[in-house]
This record gives structure tokens, C-alpha cells and sequence, in this order.
């Protein structure tokens, strides 16, 4: 005996007034009687903080209690019986926010957990154990504003302040280069270019690190974590000067969302340009994105 | 009761053979009646496969049936039914045809393959670029999973890095041969499709990866990275593959169980949704590969499914991997990187020029960084030297020049030597020069020739660039005003080169050079050079095969025209270079040569000087040639007799079969042409002179006649032999030759005495030649009917020599020979026996007038008829001890 | 042939009978006048009476039609074609041969035997370079003479000729194409079966 949930969209992604429908699926050997079944919906954004910042921050625990954004439970069967073989029970659900909470995308981080689900629940009439069955469906944001792109160039070397602060040894070099765009679509490739001008050691390559920045927390403090998402190399070797190098990267489905602020929580996004040398010195400038879906 | 023949008289019925034929009568046709093979003329429906819709309209048949053009195909025959007058093509009847080319034919390029591909050069590099030396692989032991108890910072690092994985535990390191390192990665190729059956796709991609990543090293064996790219690409492309026909099947939609596959030529739109899903999940996961060289090759691996996700964006994705390899640091990985984008733009954007063109560009401006200190450093730790270096990106730039260059515009080429300008690398010149259409190459023929006196030394050194550009300008016009320009700038390079190998290389090219531009003046200069080259110290006697392609190159490109040919003061200087075998050879391609110019050869030099040739391969056959190359050369010199022609002046002729029959002693089948071309001058003496001979004309005929007389007994085909006495007799009667006549029959009837009773055929088999003979002795009395008998010998002087070889013949004893014979004698006698008979010459007069219708004439007559019929009676009593 | 005859049996077949080539002894190639009538596709069936003597002469025949019939003449190569071939087309049993072991050559008579012993409806033999053609007890007897005007023993000028049979139910078209000069001249007739 089995219970599933089946979505009618096969990618299971939906916006905020979108119906989300489907059929309950009950196979069974034999027929058998129940007392109800229960099919919810469920939606809420859940903070969690690095094991580094609990004990710091426990001041402001209370903001991190989770935000419930969408919880509905509907009564699809009274009891009755479930007959042999194959039942299929259509269920439907309109998207949308608890009193006017606002919705938010679907997004698994470290620190913030936003996501969405449905739950059937069968009650056994006699001693059998009861069904339960968990799904989760995806929730985007449709972009309401149009996207402008905002271009931005750049030109690192150890005379940048900076950078001379941290690093020390660094070799003479000149790196310069621009990014298509700092307002990202995530849909869209992430793209700019690059030229090593001058550097006087060979260089072992050129990185691009893609990080989140998740804030926990309000007024009264907060709790800033950046971890990386990916880094792929730009350029691997010792590259010849002069030679423009195009940065070229596609935004990873699943961990990315459009950058987005809650009362109690904030997603961010930036990208490093790291040029690393044979011995492990390495140099690293930062750049904020905004992702916009 | 029986009746008693003895006494019966047999006597031949009279006949006229003139009036007794009742010919029939024919109607002329003028020039507009129908006759079957009149040609077609303008205008007239031709038939009805090309209209129809005409066809049924057509006017009625003449009523003289017209066999040709109302020669309809079955099928359109009823469109003459008159249900059938309305008749118009139905939409459905063009479809089969308008279903042509698939319009995804052209991205993917699987219309025509009209260059040799990259399979072709596999095999090149791989023998080219060895090793001796060991070379270092991971064991490729199969990756772990994320390690566990990790903190979640690192699981999803994990998560997001698995495919970059295990490159520290790659375990220990085999070291391997050049032989044993194919046979490992054969077997990679193996576990890679057994993992791809075995559903475990992360395995495959991993294995995929970790292939590309080996690309990345060129420390170790550097002299063996062309052929390690070679072995590793096919993995990868195997890999593209599994991963575009596993898309391909997820495509698959099923219609009441009934699968329909996605058609070859499908576009983004016809793909289903779950299968262009897990096709845009392979490529996000290829993205976020963390290397940028097995990040780039593997996606070029599965480019091809680029096209399930959208249309039209294979330009794009390809100037953008293109760019990407700049970020490659090694110069000899980036360029094989380029190769391999080449290779599949190739299959898939085979016009498109843009990435090829930045890809030589970034190699260009890489080269110039080769000259540095951290370069030569970075060349010398691999223990090369820079030719060494250089060398070994020639794969490469080769295969990535001739993409460029294939069906490229005067407009690339201009851009492609713009980039060259200040280069010295002749490696790269020579694959410009092969790359590209000869057209455009030979158009710039004069910048080519600069860019090659300017190129360095230390690579290819200038010939073998002067031999590709010559390869294109030999196929190609140069500009009018440099084909000579061109030709004397090179050749004053080409004449002070010391290696004769090198030098015979050029010499073959620049030969096809001065006959495709220049002139036979420029080729006969040429040839000098080449001679002088030559005879010191004997050098042809190393270089037959070279001197022999040279010859080829004379002989395609002259158009066969002999005359300037041999108007080349240095031709038969060079044409006695050869020797032995070769000699032989290039004789026989210059007689085959000479053979297929069209029409007859008058000129005496050619002819004489072909004659020797014609000597040279005659002289050629010894006892141990064999039978298939006599008839060959047997051949080759009937044709040669037969092209020449000695105008009116026939004595000129014979002499040439005189001589020519001396010359050809050996070879059966040239005696039998030579006298039936003396024949052929006996029958046009016998013509010019209208049949009325005077002495001179008469004697000439005559010595025709005794040539024919004194060669046909040396030929050993005795068919031929037989046939060749009758027919020389024959020509003797029709110039009033009757001792010769004569005396060839008498030849005849003395060889079907002595004639075998088998013959040995080709196949080495005995053949009875008792009916071929039975065919000739009819032939030969029907020849009689029109030979007189002799004035002292009597009129049946030859019969009755033929009728004692007959009857002591040793035919078969249970044979019906000797009755055919003697009954077609019969037949012959009352042919004779006529007052007119049916055929014989003019000016020859017949039995009848010879002896008269006298008695004795007659009594002999019917002596000879009776003796055939008891010889008849005789031969059947013998025949029925046998039934 | 019966089996390409399945629709044509209710049409007709375009038979060429030619011989006595003696290319490229006695004439270097048929008269260019007649190769431009000579077109592929038209004709069906080659009969060739024999003394082609070259390859390349049967391989041009075999350019017009892959059916293509030789017998042996005196000079061609000993058992390469045989002596005598008989075919039949629609209702005409149709006998070749090239005629020289016929004695007296070209004899009515002599024609006649043989057509007896083949048991043909139509003869066509070679061999006298001269074209010829009539009716002898009802049956039909053909000499279509020298395509290339080559000379014969007998006669060293000859009118290049051949002949067309337009094979029909029951009845032949026989077409017949000189060369006098330069001028093609055809006549016709009709033999019909008796």
C-alpha cells in the first residue's frame, strides 16, 4: 500500500497566485477503511546560524524563529474506504501568503532555508500505521521590474590600497578587466573579460569565485556568513600578457535566488576575481551582484 | 525394292544467280518521312515523361506508326484514355521529391564530405609523434563519495565540487609504454560505456573529465602529446556521443505504444520537455566543473546537443569556447584545444569562419611570446629544441588552417596573411599554402613566394614550402604578369639546393608548372636543369622512380601534343635516362600516350622517333614474360601501326611494315596486324587505280602479296595463319595475281595437312579443332567458286589437293567431317559447274572460258563429282561399322 | 529478353543488325554519319553478323543496348562469339550467323538449309559486305552488308550499310540506311508473317 503526491507541472514550479494542483495516488492489494485524509500546504523561511555565532548572538534568538509564509489543510476524504487497486484523489491549492505575508523564492543555504511543501496524511481506521507522504514544489518570483544591465570595469594591481594592506611579496602585475554587468539575470550566463597587462612572475591562474552572503538577525545585531558556491578557473597556466580572456560563467539552479531582504533576514551575492601564483600567494578582488530573476 | 544408284548421272541444276532473286522492293523515305533513328528535332515533344498533362492532348498517331515516339512507359500510357484528359498533377505527387535535403543537414553537415576529414590524419600523427620513453598515467581508480562527518559549509562544496573530485586521490601512477598507453586507454573507452550501460552517468562524466584533465599535462613526453590527443579525444567523443543519442532517446514519444523516434533533422521545438531538462542538466553540470580545460572540452564533447536545448546557436557557442581557450595557459595545450573546437565545428558549422579565424589569430599572437625567456625556459625543460617545439603544434595549426581555409573567401585569406606578416614560422606558411581553395593561393602567388624566401630556416626550410605552393599553382593561374616572375624567383632557390631527394621533389611540381603556365620552351629549360642535375655521377640511376614521375607529369599535362613534345631538345636526352623496369614503363606510357591522340600521325620525327619507343617496349618481352603483358604490349603496338599514316605515299608504308615486322619478331598478334595492313595497301593501290594495273602498281601489289607471302608462316596462331593465306589470296585475285593466289592457297591446303588435331587454349586446355577446321575448308571452297584452275594444271588443279588432304586427314574415326565436306564440295562443284558463276572478279576469267564448253572439259567435270560421290558412299559404308 | 518483354509484347522491338566491321583493319570506325543516328536508348536489341574484330567496337554496341548479339566472323578470335545464335522476338524466330562457311557464299540455296536446320522465320547472315534481302518459301532472309563500307576479297569498294528491324506482332519493319557519300539514304519495307 503506497501513497503519492503527483504535481501536474513536471518542473514543479509555481508564482504566488498560481494553482497548485495534482492527485493524491493511493495503491493498495485489498480494500481497507480509513478515518480521513489530510493533504497541506506549507511554506516557511527557517534561520539557523553558524556554529561560530551561536553564543555570540544569542541575544537576538528570538528573531530567528522561522517565518511561516503559507500553511492551508484541507479535508479531501471523511472517513470511508479505500478500494483495491488504484484510487486517485485530485487535490487543488491557490498560492498565496498567510495575511498578507509576502511570498519568498525557493532557496536551500547554509544559514537560510526558504521552501515550500505539500503533505498528505491517511489515518488508519484500525491498527495499521498511518500513510504519510512529503513533497516539495518550487516557488519563483517573476521579475517586475525591467532589467537594466550595469557594466562595470576594473584594474587591479598591488597599488591598490587594499590590497597591499593584506598581501605582502606581491609581484609587480596589472590586471584589468570589466564585467558585462553587476545586475545579473540568473538565467543568463554571467560574462566580462579580462587582461593580464603586466606581471613579472608567471602566475598560476586566474579563479572566479561565485559567494552567497546570508544575514540573520535586525536592528539589534546580526550575524553575517559568506560561504563560497563555486569557483571555476578563468584562466589555468601561465597566460601570456596582452591576451583579453573572457570570464564566462552560468549561475548553479538550486543554490542561487534573486538577491532578496526580509524583516529578519538578507541573501546576497558577489563574486571574487582571484589571480593565484605557483607558491600559493594569491590576490583577490571582490564584486557585489545583484541577482534579479 | 532398292534402287540401283550406279547408273544414275548426277548433274548440277542450272542456275542464274542473277535474275533467279526475287529482290524486294524498298521504298525510299525523304529526308521529312519517319524513319525509326531520325534524329529529334527542335520543337517536337520529346516524350512523356517530361509533359504529361501535353501527352494527353497530343494530336493523334500518323498513320504511320511512329515506333519511337509513341514509345510511352507504361505508366503514362492511359494519360491517352480520354477519362484520363483532365488530368493534373495531385499535390501529393511532388512530395517524394520536395522532401530533399533536411534543413538540419546543413548545421550538422552531414551533406558532403569533400575533403579528406580528421580520421584521415589519425593515423599520420600517431606514427609521427613516438615515444620510447614511459609515460606517467593515473591509475584512474574510481573516486569516493563526500567525506563524511564534514561540516556543512563543506557538504555543499561537495555537493557542488564532486565532479572535480578525486584528482588527489588518483592513487598511484602507472608507467607505461607508447603501446600499452593505447591499449589503457582503449580500455578506458571500454569502462566508460560499460559505466554509461550501467546507468552510472556521474561515473562516465567523471572519467570524461579526468580524460581532459590528462590533456592538460606536457611536461612528461612531450614528443608524445599530438598522439595522446588523438587517443584521448576519442574517448571524449565517444562520451558526446552516448550523452546526445541518450537525449535523443528521451525524445522518444509513444503514441498508443507506438514509439516515434525524433527525426534526424529535428529542431529545439520538436524535443520533449523532460529530455531537453536533463540535457540543460548536463550542461549546468559541465559549467560548474571547477577546471577551465576539462570544463572547455568537455562541453565541445557534447556540443552537438546544444541542439536539443535551442536553434541557431552554434555560432555563438562557438566564438565563445574559442575565446575561452585563451585562458589556457600552455600554448601547445591551448592549440590542440583549438584543434579539437575545430574538429567540431567541423561537423557542425563546416561554413563558418569567425572562431577559426580568432583561434589562428590567438595562435599567432601566442607564437610571438615563444621568442621569450620565460618561453625558452619553458621549451627547455622539455628537453626540445624550438624547430622541435614548433613542430610539434603542426597537427594542430594544420587541421585548424585547413577549416579555415576550406571554401574561404579571398577576404579570409587576406586577413590570415595580415596575421602572418612579420612571422618567419614556415610551418604555419605551409598550412596557409595547403589550407587554402589553389585559386586564392595561386592568385597571391608572387606575395607567397616573398613570405617564403623570408621564412626561417630553422623549420621547414624553403623547399617543401615551395613545393606546396607549387602543388596550388600547378592547379591554379597564377596573376598573368608573375607566371614567369613566380617560376624563376623559386627555381633560382630550387637549382642551388644540394639534396637531390629535395630537389627531384620540386622538379616533379614545377615541370606540371611550365606546362599549365608556361610554355615548352619553359619545360624544355627545365628539363635541362634537370638533366644536369642528373648525369653527374650517374645520379639517375637513384632516382627512376622520381625521373618517372616526372615523365607522368610531361605526358598529363602536354594534352598528348607530341609534336611539342618532342620539339623539347632535352625530351629524348631525359627519355634515355631511364633504365631497366622503369625504362620499360615510361616507354609504355609514352606509346599509351601516344595511342589515344586523337586522328593518324604523318610527321616523320614523331613517327620515327615513337618507333623506337615502340622498339624499347617490344624488346622488353623475354622468354619468361607472361602471357597477360605480350598481349598488353601486342596491343599497344597494333594501335601505334595502326595511328600512322604515310599518306599517298604507300611504298613509304610498306617499307615502315618492312622494318616494322623486323622490329616486332616476337609478337604474334603484330604480325597479324602487319599483314592485314599490307593488304590494306594492296586494296587501295588496287582502288587508286581504279582495278587497272600498271607495271609499277602491279609490281607494288606484288610485293605486297610476297610480304604477306614470307610473314604469315612465322605467325604461330594457326586460325589466324589459315584465314590470313585465304585472305592474302584473295587480295592476290583482286589484283590479277594468280600464281600468287596460287601458291598461298597451296600453303593453306599444306597446313590443314599438318594442321593439329588440338590446340592448347589459354587455360591450358586441349581443344579438338576438328569443327573450326571443318568451318575454314568450307570457307576455302567457297573462296574456290572464284579461283579459276590452272592452264597447264588443269581446271581442278587445287581441288584435288584438297581432296586428298580431306580424305587423309586423321579425322576422328567416328566423325561426320569428312561427309560435311565432301557434300558442301558438292555444292561447291554445281556452283562451278554454272555458266555464270555467282561472284568473281572482272578481269579474271572463268573456267568456262578458260577450257570451253568442250568435252573433255565437261567428262572431267563429271569425273570429279563422281569421285566426291563414291568418296560420300565410302565414307558412309565406314560409318556404319559404328551404328 | 522475355523478361523484359512483359509490356512490350503488345509493341514492338527496334532490332539493329549491323556486321563486317573490320575495325580498325579496313575502317577505322563506323561513318560518323551513322554514330549520330545511333542513339542510346532507342534500340533494344544489337545483332552484329560478325567481324567486329575490336573490343572497342562491341563495347560501342554495348553503349546503345545491353543486349547485344554476336556470331563469329573468319577474323574475329577463334570461339569468342558463337557460329550461329537464333532469338526469338514476338512471333519471329529470328537466326544469325555470319555466312562465310556457307557454300557457295550468299546461295540461295545453301541460305535456305540453313534456315531449315535452325528453324527460323528470319535469317540474317553477313559476310558479302553487300546489303540483301528477300522472301524464299515464305521466309525472310537478310544481309544487312557493311556498316564501314569495309572491302571484301570480292570487292574492294563497298557502300556502307545496315538495317533496322522494327520487330512488331506479327510483322517487321525493315529499315535500311546507306551511305552514299556523305547522304544518308533509308528505305522501307514490310514483311508480314505468312
Amino acid at each position: 500500500m503506497s501513497l503519492d503526491i503527483i504535481l501536474k507541472r513536471i518542473d514543479r514550479i509555481y508564482k504566488p497566485g498560481d494553482k497548485v494542483s495534482g492527485n493524491l495516488v493511493i495503491q493498495s492489494k485489498g480494500s481497507f477503511a480509513h478515518s480521513g485524509i489530510t493533504i497541506q500546504m506549507a511554506g516557511s523561511v527557517t534561520l539557523q546560524l553558524s556554529a561560530k555565532s551561536v553564543g555570540l548572538f544569542e541575544a537576538f534568538y528570538n528573531s530567528l524563529k522561522p517565518i511561516q509564509m503559507v500553511d492551508y489543510t484541507t479535508t479531501i476524504e471523511k472517513s470511508g474506504n479505500i478500494k483495491d487497486g488504484q484510487t486517485e484523489i485530485p487535490f487543488e491549492f491557490e498560492l498565496k501568503g498567510l495575511d498578507g505575508q509576502e511570498l519568498y523564492e525557493t532557496y536551500h543555504g547554509v544559514y537560510v532555508n526558504i521552501a515550500y511543501s505539500l503533505k498528505a496524511d491517511l489515518i488508519r481506521k484500525f491498527i495499521g500505521k498511518n500513510l504519510t507522504k512529503t513533497v516539495e514544489f518550487l516557488v519563483e518570483l517573476p521579475n517586475t521590474t525591467k532589467f537594466t544591465p550595469s557594466p562595470e570595469s576594473f584594474s587591479i594591481s598591488p597599488e591598490d590600497l587594499e590590497l597591499t594592506k593584506k598581501v605582502k611579496g606581491i609581484p609587480e602585475f596589472e590586471l584589468v578587466g570589466n564585467l558585462a554587468s553587476n545586475r545579473c539575470l540568473m538565467s543568463e550566463p554571467f560574462e566580462g573579460n579580462l587582461v593580464l597587462k603586466t606581471c613579472a612572475e608567471p602566475i598560476k591562474c586566474i579563479e572566479l569565485q561565485l559567494i552567497r552572503v546570508e544575514t540573520c538577525g535586525c536592528a539589534d545585531g546580526w550575524a553575517k556568513e559568506a560561504t563560497e558556491i563555486q569557483n571555476i578557473q578563468v584562466a589555468d597556466g601561465d597566460i601570456p600578457t596582452g591576451l583579453e580572456v573572457p570570464i564566462y560563467m552560468l549561475f548553479p539552479r538550486l543554490f542561487t535566488c534573486p538577491t532578496t531582504q526580509g524583516r529578519t533576514f538578507k541573501i546576497d551575492f558577489e563574486v571574487n576575481i582571484v589571480l593565484m601564483f605557483p607558491d600559493g600567494r594569491l590576490v583577490s578582488k571582490k564584486f557585489p551582484i545583484t541577482l534579479l530573476r | 525394292g532398292m534402287i540401283n544408284t550406279d547408273n544414275l548421272q548426277w548433274l548440277p541444276l542450272p542456275r542464274n544467280y542473277t535474275t533467279e532473286l526475287k529482290q524486294l522492293h524498298f521504298t525510299p523515305i525523304k529526308d521529312k518521312d519517319y524513319h525509326p533513328l531520325q534524329p529529334q528535332k527542335p520543337g517536337e515533344a520529346k516524350n512523356s515523361f517530361d509533359s504529361p498533362v501535353k501527352a494527353a492532348s497530343a494530336k493523334p498517331a500518323p498513320a504511320f506508326v511512329d515506333p519511337l515516339t509513341s514509345f510511352l512507359d507504361p505508366l503514362s500510357e492511359h494519360l491517352d484514355h480520354p477519362l484520363m484528359s483532365d488530368y493534373e498533377p495531385t499535390p501529393l505527387a511532388g512530395l517524394g521529391r520536395a522532401a530533399s535535403v533536411p534543413p538540419g543537414a546543413a548545421i550538422l553537415g552531414s551533406v558532403e564530405e569533400d575533403v579528406p576529414g580528421w580520421e584521415s590524419k589519425k593515423a599520420g600523427i600517431w606514427s609521427k609523434y613516438t615515444t620510447n620513453e614511459s609515460i606517467s598515467v593515473p591509475s584512474f581508480v574510481s573516486g569516493v563519495g563526500p567525506k563524511p562527518g564534514s561540516a556543512p559549509v563543506d557538504r555543499v562544496k561537495n555537493r557542488l565540487e564532486q565532479l572535480d573530485q578525486d584528482e588527489e586521490d588518483d592513487g598511484e601512477m602507472l608507467q607505461l609504454t607508447q603501446k600499452e598507453y593505447q591499449r589503457h586507454i582503449e580500455k578506458k573507452r571500454d569502462e566508460l560505456i560499460k559505466a554509461w550501460d550501467k546507468e552510472k552517468r556521474v561515473k562516465a562524466l567523471k572519467t570524461a573529465i579526468k580524460c581532459a584533465k590528462l590533456l592538460g599535462e606536457t611536461e612528461k613526453v612531450t614528443m608524445f602529446y599530438p598522439s595522446k590527443f588523438v587517443l584521448i579525444t576519442e574517448i571524449l567523443d565517444t562520451f558526446g556521443e552516448l550523452v546526445f543519442d541518450r537525449i535523443k532517446k528521451r525524445s522518444t514519444i509513444y503514441d498508443d505504444d507506438i514509439a516515434i523516434p525524433l527525426k534526424d533533422n529535428f529542431r529545439a521545438e520538436d524535443v520533449a520537455d523532460h529530455a531537453k531538462e536533463t540535457c540543460k542538466n548536463w550542461f549546468f553540470k559541465i559549467a560548474s566543473i571547477r577546471e577551465l580545460l576539462p570544463r572547455i572540452y568537455v562541453e565541445m564533447a557534447i556540443i552537438h546537443s546544444y541542439r536539443f536545448i535551442e536553434n541557431d546557436t552554434f555560432p555563438k557557442i562557438f566564438n565563445r569556447l574559442a575565446r575561452m581557450i585563451r585562458g589556457i595557459g600552455d600554448p601547445l595545450v591551448a592549440q590542440y584545444a583549438r584543434c579539437y573546437l575545430a574538429r567540431k565545428g567541423r561537423e557542425i558549422v563546416r561554413l563558418q569562419k569567425d572562431f577559426l579565424l580568432t583561434s589562428y589569430e590567438d595562435y599567432m599572437f601566442t607564437e610571438k611570446t615563444f621568442g621569450s625567456e620565460k618561453m625558452l625556459a619553458h621549451i627547455e625543460s622539455r628537453k626540445l629544441d624550438g624547430k622541435q617545439y614548433l613542430d610539434l603544434f603542426c597537427p594542430a595549426l594544420d587541421w585548424t588552417l585547413e577549416c579555415l581555409g576550406y571554401k574561404a573567401d579571398a577576404k579570409i585569406l587576406d586577413s590570415v596573411l595580415k596575421t602572418y606578416a612579420d612571422c618567419t614560422n614556415g610551418f604555419v606558411l605551409q598550412a596557409i599554402i595547403t589550407a587554402f581553395p589553389p585559386a586564392l593561393v595561386a592568385r597571391n602567388g608572387i606575395e607567397f613566394v616573398k613570405l617564403i624566401k623570408k621564412a626561417s630556416d630553422d623549420t621547414t626550410g624553403k623547399l617543401p614550402l615551395y613545393r606546396a605552393l607549387g602543388v596550388s599553382l600547378a592547379e591554379s593561374k597564377p596573376k598573368e604578369e608573375h607566371k614567369i616572375k613566380i617560376f624563376n624567383k623559386i627555381w633560382t632557390d630550387v637549382t642551388k639546393e644540394t639534396s637531390l631527394t629535395k630537389y627531384m621533389d620540386l622538379a616533379e611540381v614545377f615541370v606540371g608548372y611550365t606546362l599549365a603556365h608556361l610554355s615548352f620552351k619553359h619545360t624544355d629549360g627545365l628539363l635541362k636543369d634537370i638533366l644536369e642535375h642528373m648525369k653527374e655521377e650517374k645520379h639517375y640511376f637513384d632516382y627512376q622512380k622520381q625521373l618517372q614521375a616526372i615523365m607522368q607529369k610531361i605526358l598529363s599535362h602536354s594534352k598528348a601534343d607530341f609534336n611539342s613534345i618532342f620539339s623539347m631538345k632535352n625530351f629524348l636526352p631525359f627519355l634515355d635516362l631511364f633504365r631497366g623496369e622503369t625504362q620499360t614503363e615510361v616507354n609504355k606510357s609514352l606509346l599509351t600516350t601516344f595511342n589515344k591522340t586523337a586522328g593518324s600521325t604523318s610527321d616523320s620525327i614523331i613517327i620515327n622517333t615513337m618507333f623506337t619507343v615502340a622498339k624499347t617496349v617490344h624488346d622488353s618481352i623475354t622468354a619468361l614474360s607472361f602471357d597477360d603483358d605480350k598481349r598488353e604490349i601486342s596491343q599497344l603496338l597494333c594501335t601505334f601501326i595502326q595511328k600512322l599514316d604515310f599518306g599517298k605515299d604507300l611504298e613509304k608504308h610498306l617499307n615502315f611494315y618492312v622494318e616494322a615486322r623486323r622490329a616486332f619478331i616476337n609478337l604474334d598478334g603484330v604480325k597479324v596486324e602487319l599483314v592485314k595492313g599490307v593488304c590494306h595497301l594492296a586494296v587501295r593501290t588496287n582502288i587508286i587505280v581504279k582495278g587497272k594495273h600498271n607495271k609499277q602498281s602491279s609490281a607494288f601489289v606484288r610485293a605486297c602479296i610476297a610480304y604477306c607471302f614470307i610473314t604469315i608462316p612465322s605467325i604461330e596462331l594457326l586460325f589466324e595463319r589459315l584465314y590470313l593465306f585465304t585472305f592474302a589470296a584473295g587480295i592476290s585475285m583482286m589484283n590479277q595475281s594468280i600464281p600468287q593466289a596460287e601458291s598461298l592457297l597451296k600453303s593453306a591446303v599444306q597446313l590443314v595437312q599438318e594442321f593439329p588435331k588440338n590446340i592448347e587454349e589459354r587455360d591450358g586446355k586441349a581443344t579438338s579443332t576438328a569443327a573450326d577446321l571443318v568451318l575454314y575448308l568450307k570457307y576455302f571452297l567457297s573462296f574456290l567458286v572464284s579461283v579459276p584452275g590452272h592452264p597447264d594444271n588443269g581446271p581442278f588443279y587445287l581441288l584435288k589437293g584438297f581432296k586428298t588432304v580431306v580424305k587423309e586427314y586423321d579425322w576422328e574415326a567416328k566423325g561426320t567431317q569428312r561427309i560435311t565436306i565432301y557434300t558442301s564440295t558438292l555444292q561447291f562443284l554445281a556452283a562451278l559447274y554454272q555458266k555464270k558463276q555467282p561472284y568473281g572478279w572482272d578481269k579474271i576469267e572463268s573456267n568456262l572460258i578458260l577450257f570451253g564448253n568442250t568435252i573433255s572439259y565437261l567428262n572431267s567435270f563429271h569425273e570429279e563429282i563422281n569421285q566426291f560421290l563414291t568418296l560420300l558412299k565410302e565414307e558412309f559404308t565406314r560409318l556404319m561399322e559404328y551404328a | 529478353f522475355r523478361v523484359a518483354g512483359v509490356f512490350r509484347s503488345t509493341r514492338m522491338v527496334l532490332v539493329l543488325v549491323i556486321g563486317d566491321l573490320h575495325i580498325p583493319h579496313r575502317a577505322h570506325d563506323i561513318p560518323s554519319e551513322f554514330k549520330k543516328l545511333l542513339l542510346p536508348g532507342k534500340i533494344e536489341q544489337v545483332f552484329v553478323t560478325g567481324n567486329l574484330c575490336s573490343r572497342e567496337t562491341y563495347d560501342y554496341f554495348r553503349t546503345l543496348t545491353s543486349e547485344v548479339t554476336v556470331v563469329s566472323g573468319e577474323f574475329d578470335e577463334v570461339r569468342k562469339y558463337p557460329e550461329t545464335k537464333v532469338t526469338t522476338i514476338m512471333d519471329f524466330k529470328i537466326g544469325l550467323t555470319h555466312g562465310h562457311q556457307v557454300v557457295p557464299w550468299g546461295d540461295k540455296d545453301a541460305l535456305a538449309i540453313l534456315q531449315r536446320q535452325l528453324d527460323v522465320d528470319v535469317l540474317i547472315t553477313g559476310h558479302t559486305h553487300e546489303f540483301n534481302a528477300y522472301e524464299h518459301n515464305g521466309k525472310f532472309f537478310l544481309n544487312p552488308g557493311s556498316a564501314t563500307g569495309a572491302y571484301s576479297a570480292l570487292n574492294p569498294e563497298v557502300v556502307p550499310s545496315f538495317v533496322l528491324m522494327d520487330v512488331q506482332k506479327s510483322s517487321i519493319g525493315f529499315y535500311v540506311y546507306h551511305l552514299r557519300d556523305t547522304d544518308v539514304k533509308v528505305t522501307r519495307m514490310f514483311y508480314r508473317k505468312k
